[in-house]
């Protein structure tokens, strides 16, 4: 068992603050998905599919271009807008057809998001094959010395561009008058709508602003984790991990950024002592127990 | 009088199948693994059909009761047709320890329950007494052949059909059709809603166990690759959409379908057969969301008519 000597310590305290880092970058995703369950009513299945659509571009244009891969950011944004405005069209159609069924449930719904998450990930096989890739720039492994803590210059970039993100959505969704739309969308759909605001406009604008915020996302974790194809998946359970901890989105960007913290410094944890083969089970197993524990996310917030 | 009659001479053509097709195994592994698809999908359909509660890791049975079946062969050398049947129970504890998940909605169930054959996935990988990568394989006993999988698969197929027939006529089938609807209104109308839901649970994860166990005797080996794969999910997802969701025939027609339309797939596109299925599904839910059965066939025809 270790000991809490003083190199322990720093120790800890190094994975403390690389914690922080992770947690700030998984908060952007974070913050996307809580957005898209808020005004859509169901979770976002093929949301970490998106994400590495955003990444596989950047990664792209990185390897065979030589492009830096922040310049990347832009393209994997219009990139994901494309494709969750295809799928929020192809959407459109499942909702409008299940409303005309007896079944008011949105199982057509989740089933469309499956298909849709099993398109984009044999895609994404097919054409970049399962090998796992990750952007490394050249400064990627110089170490930025805060203190006695050390840090990537690649990591702290990606976490100053993600607090970036999070303070223009935070100013966009309250300052503005799309943001007060937005969330008056999310608190009652129908009431918005008496009040004039164009309900299925904002959903739509939301979806897609979503899914290009996880593209960017996808983009920035290149330069932190390594990527398959596969690995949307095991993200989308960190995140909806974080989801649930922070509350189901009813403690807004702050709250998010807590519950992503809390759970980076779980996942850096178990990075550390577990065998590697048991970390993909350690992500699994805390998203099972966190859901089987506060069905209703943490401290039952609304959903 | 006449239906009876059509329905014991179809039932003669299903018993005789093995005579016919003695001298081509390929064609006979064909038919038993699609009646192992109908099967499986059946079980499906009570709790992700009837009660409409989206449990997409199913993988997480199936492997479980295919590698209990295996492992209980080997070690206690046991026929593995007996063992099948312990694994069918192994799942069902499992169901039981899982149970909480039900109470999620169904978007949270979805990404759950899929939690659940990746654990199992990761902790097989890692396990030395389950062979990690590569799996456990026994060897063929005696009684291995493939007209025993055949009258087996139809003795599983033919009792999960019954068992779905009378749930849908029956005062639980009614409570779980309910909470498929809307589970809040028949919370309201005093349904115990965890507790039907429950139920399903445990028949489904029962029955897919012990199929599991079936595909793992058949395959003589359980892979933590193939059975613990999560796309026995989407499999399951597509065939029951296709046939027609929560109906007896679903199942039956959708597998058929399913089964051929992918195995062609299959042996003529190799690498592209997942991304068909895919957007099989998509075109699937976005067009027909009701199924083949759901399908307005008059109004197609007179549309087609002019």
């Amino acid at each position: 068992m270790i000991l809490f000597t003083p190199e322990n310590l720093f120790f800890f305290l190094n994975i403390l603050f690389n914690s922080l880092i992770v947690g700030g970058i998984l908060s952007t995703v974070a913050v996307g998905l809580t957005l898209v369950m808020g005004v859509l009513r169901i979770l976002n299945l093929p949301h970490g599919e998106i994400l590495i659509v955003g990444f596989y571009v950047s990664y792209i244009l990185f390897s065979q271009f030589g492009v830096d891969p922040f310049a990347t950011i832009p393209l994997s944004f219009i990139t994901c807008l494309l494709v969750g405005g295809g799928i929020y069209y192809l959407m459109r159609k499942v909702s409008a057809r299940s409303k005309s069924t007896a079944v008011g449930t949105g199982i057509y719904q989740i089933l469309y998001f499956m298909g849709v998450s099993s398109l984009i990930q044999n895609l994404v096989v097919i054409l970049f094959s399962v090998t796992p890739r990750s952007i490394n720039p050249s400064y990627g492994l110089n170490i930025l010395s805060i203190g006695p803590f050390g840090v990537s210059y690649a990591r702290f970039a990606c976490f100053i561009f993600s607090l970036f993100s999070l303070i223009v959505l935070y100013v966009i969704f309250t300052k503005t008058y799309f943001g007060v739309a937005v969330r008056s969308v999310i608190e009652d759909a129908d009431a918005a709508s008496i009040m004039g605001a164009n309900v299925n406009k904002l959903v739509g604008i939301v979806y897609v602003l979503g899914c290009a915020l996880a593209g960017v996302s996808g983009s920035l974790l290149g330069m932190v984790y390594i990527f398959n194809p596969y690995s949307g998946m095991t993200l989308l359970f960190t995140v909806i991990s974080v989801i649930v901890l922070s509350g189901m989105g009813s403690r807004g960007i702050a709250g998010t950024f807590i519950g992503s913290f809390i759970i980076a410094l779980i996942a850096n944890l178990s990075n550390t002592f577990l065998t590697p083969g048991l970390v993909q089970a350690s992500t699994y197993t805390l998203l099972l127990v966190l859901l089987i524990l506060f069905p209703k996310g943490f401290g039952g917030g609304r959903a | 009088m006449q239906v009876k009659n059509i329905l014991l001479l179809f039932l003669a053509v299903l018993l005789l199948v093995p005579v016919f097709l003695s001298h081509a195994p390929y064609y006979f592994r064909i038919i038993i693994m699609l009646l192992f698809y109908i099967a499986l999908s059946q079980a499906w359909n009570i709790v992700g059909g009837l009660a409409r509660q989206p449990f997409i890791g199913v993988a997480g049975f199936l492997g479980f009761g295919a590698y209990m079946t295996i492992l209980l062969a080997k070690l206690l050398l046991l026929p593995p047709i007996l063992t099948m049947w312990i694994g069918g129970v192994c799942s069902l504890a499992l169901a039981v320890i899982i149970s909480p998940i039900l109470k999620l909605r169904a978007d949270f169930l979805a990404i759950g329950s899929l939690t659940i054959p990746g654990i199992l996935y990761s902790i097989t990988y890692n396990s030395e007494i389950l062979g990690s990568c590569n799996g456990i394989a026994i060897n063929p006993d005696i009684l291995y052949s493939l007209p025993l999988f055949y009258y087996l698969g139809l003795i599983l197929t033919g009792v999960l059909c019954y068992i779905f027939y009378r749930l849908q006529k029956s005062d639980f089938g009614l409570r779980l059709a309910a909470i498929g609807c809307d589970q809040d209104l028949a919370e309201a109308t005093g349904i115990s809603v965890f507790s039907a839901k429950f139920m399903a649970f445990l028949l489904t994860a029962f029955f897919t166990g012990i199929l599991g166990g079936f595909y793992g005797y058949l395959m003589l080996a359980a892979l933590p690759d193939d059975v613990y794969n999560l796309f026995w999910g989407i499999q399951l997802l597509l065939i029951c959409v296709i046939g027609g969701i929560g109906t007896v025939y679903g199942p039956i027609i959708g597998g058929a379908i399913f089964f051929l339309a992918s195995h062609f797939i299959q042996i003529t596109f190799v690498e592209l057969h997942k991304l068909f299925l895919g957007i099989f599904l998509i075109m699937v839910v976005v067009f027909f969301p009701e199924g083949i059965i759901g399908i307005d066939w008059k109004k197609i025809f007179s549309k087609l008519k002019g």
